[in-house]
């Protein structure tokens, strides 16, 4: 697999269907996962790590619930194109560092399926649908896992349940996450009392690219934090319970902020939908924030309609790695913020 | 339950500490715990505040500060070498093999990041076969002592038929 053939096409996940696409960008479920006896990559020799890869591709070889599949050797990748992979939701940051250890992502052709082979664990198995799908992601990453299981030697007590390096990830080494869209809640100054309320019923709030990073332009992903004791249909329920709830909340906050004042909010969006439309220079800051706006706007029918998915791409493709791949070579930051206006500029004129 | 410092606010940071074998539990509220700066709980600024960041290695520094070394330093893991102290010092295990070894010690600290130190979720499809076999092979013994050799037979071939497809 190359990298160049993940840049033209569009990953299935932003498509902006599934249920409150308007809200819910995306649902993702992650499964963390080791082999019995091989040291946890930390501890692993390069061949124990070797090993661990060839047999887990001979096992995705014969899982008849993946196909079309290709593989990344993280280590003959440059910098950029681990951080392109990083901002397009397929391995974390902590894959992205150069190590002297074999890491490999296994990715799908339509990029619903990674599966990150020894990060901090032997496998760390994702998948991604677009809008408030939970139960589909489940249903998919259940089988994928199940298979895998049959051909592999998988690290698990009856008692801990799946045994993961981290203790917190101990059980069901599940992380089920929604990534949402949030941003009258934002404007009303309802969110700081929403997260909190969040956090009292065990789930935990992060920003746009998931672990490790913080919640800006008004995007907020909402996971689980507990991992065991719990069986996955209950984490699942939990979050997609909450989420029905914030979803509702923020259409009541949308629909308070066109009755206050419904001539300021046109006015104040398309002033940023007209700033998208001619501007020259924008970092990826106030090009995130602008999407944010718009996003929200087209949703509302306050500008013309803009199909989600172009949004939602566009999301992606403002990045500094998408923005340099598509270039193809190293850009300065000044450069690279240009470039980012003339794609925005061509992308929302054109359509 | 109510918070035991303020008395005021909902106790949800519950937490044990065992100092020269005597045993103290406390169940207060965040913002006590945030006060005192226990909890293993860390709050960032800005849109999260407020908001719990798990912090493993705040957690097991903790241990190490309020438990007493009872030879338990000296735990190693046979399979991957792993000794308790360092498991502490960088907080992830080394291998699966480190959940037998710091069996004992790993209950009190899954209990203290979950709630709960037992899984109720999925198993992969060997462990749910040697439940279904074991749950056969007592069936079967049952059918031969109350003599149901029909039934017995079935049982038998429906045994092999896993056991065969297991190797």
């Amino acid at each position: 697999m190359e990298i160049k053939e993940l840049i033209n096409h569009q990953a299935k996940w932003l498509n902006g269907e599934g249920l409150f696409a308007h809200i819910v960008i995306s649902s993702r479920i992650r499964l963390a996962r080791n082999l019995k006896d091989i040291p946890f990559p930390h501890r692993a020799k390069p061949s124990d790590l070797e090993k661990v890869f060839s047999l887990i591709e001979d096992a995705l070889g014969r899982d008849k619930s993946l196909s079309d599949w290709g593989v990344l050797i993280l280590n003959s990748l440059s910098s950029i194109e681990r951080q392109f992979l990083f901002e397009r939701h397929l391995i974390s940051i902590e894959h992205t560092q150069k190590e002297n250890k074999p890491k490999f992502v296994v990715i799908n052709k339509d990029e619903t399926v990674s599966i990150m082979i020894n990060e901090e664990d032997h496998l760390r198995i994702q998948v991604l649908y677009s809008g408030l799908e939970l139960r589909r992601t489940w249903e998919l990453i259940d089988r994928i896992d199940s298979e895998l299981s049959e051909h592999l030697n998988y690290a698990f007590s009856q008692e801990f349940g799946y045994l993961t390096s981290c203790p917190t990830n101990t059980g069901t080494g599940m992380r089920a996450s929604v990534l949402m869209h949030l941003p009258a809640l934002v404007k009303q100054g309802e969110i700081n009392n929403l997260i909190k309320d969040i956090s009292r019923r065990g789930l935990v709030v992060r920003g746009f690219y998931g672990e490790g990073t913080k919640p800006q332009a008004s995007f907020f992903q909402i996971s689980n934090q507990l991992t065991l004791g719990l069986t996955e249909e209950e984490i699942i329920d939990n979050i997609e319970k909450v989420s029905t709830q914030i979803v509702i909340q923020e259409e009541k906050a949308r629909s308070r902020l066109l009755n206050e004042d419904k001539r300021k909010i046109k006015y104040s969006v398309e002033l940023s939908y007209g700033m998208l439309k001619n501007g020259h220079i924008f970092s990826s800051r106030e090009a995130m924030n602008l999407l944010s706006e718009i996003r929200m706007s087209t949703c509302l029918k306050l500008i013309p309609e803009i199909k989600l998915s172009l949004l939602n791409e566009l999301l992606l493709l403002i990045g500094p790695a998408h923005l340099q791949l598509m270039e193809g070579r190293k850009l300065d930051a000044l450069i690279r913020d240009s470039k980012r206006a003339l794609l925005l500029r061509k992308k929302l004129t054109k359509q | 339950m109510l918070c035991e410092v303020c008395k005021k606010e909902e106790a949800n940071v519950h937490f044990t500490t065992v100092i020269n074998g005597e045993v103290t539990k406390m169940n207060i509220c965040e913002s006590c715990a945030e006060e005192k700066g226990i909890g293993g709980i860390s709050f960032s600024k800005g849109v999260l505040s407020g908001f719990p960041d798990f912090a493993v290695g705040e957690l097991l520094a903790e241990l190490k500060d309020f438990e007493i070394a009872s030879g338990e330093e000296k735990l190693k893991c046979t399979n991957c070498g792993l000794s308790y102290h360092d498991f502490k010092r960088i907080g992830r295990l080394g291998c699966s093999e480190c959940y037998k070894a710091f069996r004992a010690d790993l209950i009190p600290l899954l209990n203290r990041i979950h709630g709960e130190s037992e899984h109720r979720g999925k198993m992969p499809s060997q462990f749910n076969k040697r439940k279904e076999l074991f749950s056969l092979q007592k069936e079967l013994q049952e059918a031969i002592a109350i003599e149901e050799y029909e039934r017995a037979a079935h049982l038998r071939d429906k045994i092999r038929a896993i056991k065969k497809n297991q190797t």
